[in-house]
């Protein structure tokens, strides 16, 4: 499975944010898209997602060698802060949650909802707690809850693991390595450690343009200031540098 | 004085360019005309603010007009159409007294009122306070005296007022407003009294002035102040009186302090878009109580599992939210209860006007059901709450915008079952007011207002829950960022403000009523299955 963006454009009141992207993202593997504040990561994800309307482009998903236009319930997308209704339990939404996905799911892939909280390592009590008294580490796990359930191709993370605490991140990193085999992932993030430590592959979105960054590089000792220059300079002869490293 | 005044104009004018290059880009098709560079382009903002300097005074005339026409004119000479053109006067003259002379005099004072205008110019701009009270009162009131003498000259020609007395009525209001001016002054320099922050003094004087103004068309035996207002000596000394206020007024030497104490930073009323958001997060805050699970509550809970889906999720909204969503209900059953019993009371004391009165209103004034139902539905509450409890997070996840249509058929279902409870009771108490103190008899008057009152709240649940679907028109502050949603609300509010001045037979209004609220029944379901997926979403 193979998700194929060609010469996505997205422009706001004139100012071009995406100016062509041309990428491919494979499954079994984790993407770590990096860029400056502004460079356009949350644009692209609202793109690929449809919450914006692209100017130009088109995004394509390859299944068993078969060519289709990338669809919304293609996507899954975590935002970096989970916004969740409040006033419910934990076990009410993800109750009310099974409840309007039913036809969508086969029935083999439904199981009793404290099965679901059992994966995420919720504690019992917990789940009959209002989701406004919970920490921002329990609402992003049901925030993941509902992609686990949904399992869609395409999961779209936005700063996915920034404010977590040390424990509720290694878990989540975790969770997104066992998820890999069987989606395509792309995080967003500002952390270059993060990305070192998580993902297979790193793509850099500069000047409203998407570049690969070599696996060499990645794990070389260089990688940080490398992308901390790439990231600095101005004008396309970056993407033609990004695409040689 | 006049650089000053140049100066105070340039900034007011600048403001409102910007506030209207902002207003244009919220309307869609127009965000792509009119760029945000605009902002920045010099040339055209003061092309565009020649216009407004011109717009800006004849809207303020305009709004006169209208104040004048349909504040004083129309209510003179629809309720008291059977009255001689003397006697019509009369009663505009003393309606004029009381909210012209007397109520705008104590709630509309510019002396300690807090603008954003004036913490611009005193707290920003360093200028003189005192420098820019006497250019803003003077220009308030050398303006308003114009307005005036031409709203009333016009309409006060239709009751046969002539023209010189119109003008001398101008000039006694605007004279009594200085007057007050200088009331206000002396309050705040003598006790610390800042009138215009009295939030209960000010409606007092509000409901108390409309009240008096309004009376002697309803209950000509009220007292009618219009032969003393019209005598010229009472005019020629209110003048004088405002005069001599003018004249302390620009001789008054500590003008900074009573700027001061309307230009506090922290005054929600310098920025009004943060007093509102803030009143209505105020208004829709739950405590903490509200939201604790105990054992009865988690029962009750319990109990709404029978349903699924957008189902439960509507129950558990309105089972967590009880008091929330109960508290508009409450007080409107409470308010119709209470003016049901006013009635009661009213029709005992004046029992020959009474009766008749409400055998007009039942015959051929029902359409003043569009009216009172605009204001006793609860749609809006009901929609501010669904969106700040329980949309604006669910609204970022793509299923719940896709199922729009689900869940706005199941909340119209329980929108229109609190509204109708609502229209019951009106209906209810306007019944037994009728039969009981206004002498009726049971007839198809009744029936028709009770299908009107029920249909108009099927109409009204419709108009808000529609609206907010299509237009969802709130931001997460909780301000409204909508043209389009005020431009519906205010059509529909101002043709429920002139079904005051119509007389239809009431089996017409119980008829339109009906044909109305299932027309728009139908047309919002479509439009809601058709685009509220795309049109329902957080701004």
């Amino acid at each position: 499975m193979r998700l194929k963006l060609e010469g996505i454009e997205k422009r706001f009141d004139g100012k071009e944010v995406l100016r062509g992207i041309d990428a491919t993202f494979e499954q079994g593997k984790i993407y770590g898209l990096l860029g400056r504040n502004g460079a356009g990561k949350t644009t692209l994800f609202n793109c690929l997602s449809g919450e914006l309307k692209m100017d130009g482009g088109s995004a394509w998903l390859e299944e068993n060698g078969s060519l289709r236009p990338l669809e919304e319930k293609d996507v899954g997308y975590v935002y970096s802060t989970p916004i969740l209704p409040e006033f419910l339990t934990g076990y009410e939404f993800l109750s009310f949650f099974l409840d309007i996905n039913r036809e969508r799911l086969k029935p083999e892939d439904v199981r009793p909802i404290d099965d679901y909280f059992d994966l995420m390592g919720m504690a019992k009590d917990d789940r009959h707690r209002l989701i406004k008294g919970y920490s921002h580490g329990m609402k992003n796990k049901l925030q993941m809850l509902l992609i686990l359930i949904t399992r869609p191709p395409v999961i779209l993370l936005d700063e996915p693991l920034t404010s977590f605490d040390v424990i509720v991140a290694l878990e989540m990193k975790n969770l997104l390595k066992e998820m890999k085999a069987g989606h395509i992932l792309v995080f967003s993030t500002h952390i270059l450690q993060l990305a070192t430590d998580l993902c297979d592959e790193i793509v850099l979105l500069h000047n409203g343009k998407l570049s690969a960054v070599s696996g060499e590089l990645l794990r070389s000792p260089e990688f940080e200031q490398s992308i901390i220059e790439l990231l600095k300079d101005e004008g396309p002869e970056v993407e033609n540098r990004a695409e040689n490293v | 004085m006049l650089k000053t005044f140049n100066t105070l104009m340039a900034i007011q004018t600048a403001t409102y360019v910007n506030l209207l290059l902002y207003c244009l880009r919220l309307v869609p098709p127009l965000r792509r005309i009119v760029r945000e560079s605009a902002f920045a382009r010099v040339r055209l903002k003061k092309a565009i603010a020649a216009v407004v300097r011109i717009a800006v005074p004849v809207g303020q005339a305009a709004l006169s007009l209208a104040y004048v026409g349909f504040v004083l004119h129309l209510p003179v000479t629809s309720f008291g159409e059977r009255l001689l053109p003397e006697e019509q006067l009369a009663q505009f003259v003393h309606a004029l007294f009381l909210l012209s002379f007397v109520v705008a005099g104590v709630t509309s004072a510019a002396m300690l009122e807090p603008r954003r205008g004036k913490f611009i110019a005193v707290r920003l701009l360093r200028m003189s306070p005192a420098e820019y009270m006497r250019v803003t009162l003077t220009h308030k009131y050398v303006w308003y005296f114009l307005r005036m003498a031409l709203a009333l000259a016009l309409f006060g020609r239709l009751l046969g007022l002539e023209v010189w007395r119109a003008a001398l009525l101008a000039a006694a209001a605007a004279m009594a407003r200085v007057l007050w001016e200088y009331v206000h002054l002396k309050a705040f320099e003598r006790a610390g009294f800042v009138i215009v922050r009295k939030t209960g003094l000010v409606w007092a004087v509000i409901l108390a002035g409309y009240a008096c103004a309004y009376a002697p068309l309803v209950w000509p035996a009220a007292p009618s102040l219009a032969p003393l207002i019209l005598h010229p000596v009472f005019l020629v000394a209110v003048i004088a009186a405002g005069a001599a206020a003018a004249y302390r007024l620009a001789r008054y030497g500590n003008y900074r302090a009573v700027v001061e104490a309307a230009t506090r930073r922290d005054d929600p009323m310098i920025d009004l878009g943060r007093a509102m958001s803030e009143a209505n997060r105020r208004s829709l805050r739950m405590g903490e109580a509200d939201y604790a699970l105990d054992e009865e509550k988690a029962e009750r809970a319990a109990k709404v599992r029978t349903s699924t889906g957008y189902a439960y999720l509507t129950d558990l909204f309105f089972e967590r939210h009880r008091r929330l969503v109960r508290r508009p209900v409450h007080i409107r059953l409470w308010v119709i209860a209470g003016v049901g019993l006013a009635g009661l009371a009213a029709g005992r004391l004046f029992a020959p006007e009474a009766g008749r009165y409400l055998a007009l209103l039942m015959e051929t004034k029902l359409p003043v059901l569009f009216l009172a139902m605009l204001y006793l539905s609860t749609g809006e509450q009901m929609c501010r709450a669904f969106f700040y409890h329980c949309d604006v997070n669910l609204l970022r996840h793509r299923f719940y915008r896709n199922d729009a249509f689900a869940h706005f058929f199941i909340r119209l279902v329980r929108l229109i079952g609190q509204n109708a409870l609502v229209a019951a009771a009106l209906a209810a108490a306007l019944t037994v007011v009728y039969l009981e103190a206004g002498g009726g008899t049971w007839g198809p008057e009744i029936v028709f207002l009770w299908i009107s009152a029920l249909a108009l709240s099927v109409f009204f649940s419709v108009h808000h829950l529609a609206l907010y679907y299509l237009l969802q028109p709130y931001t997460t502050e909780l301000n409204v960022r909508n043209p389009l949603f005020f431009l519906f609300h205010s059509v529909i509010g101002g043709i429920c403000g002139l079904s005051l001045f119509i007389r239809v037979p009431s089996g017409a209004v119980a008829a339109c009523a009906a044909a109305l609220a299932i027309v728009y029944l139908l047309a919002a379901l479509v439009l809601v299955r058709r685009y509220g997926s795309r049109t329902f979403r957080v701004k």
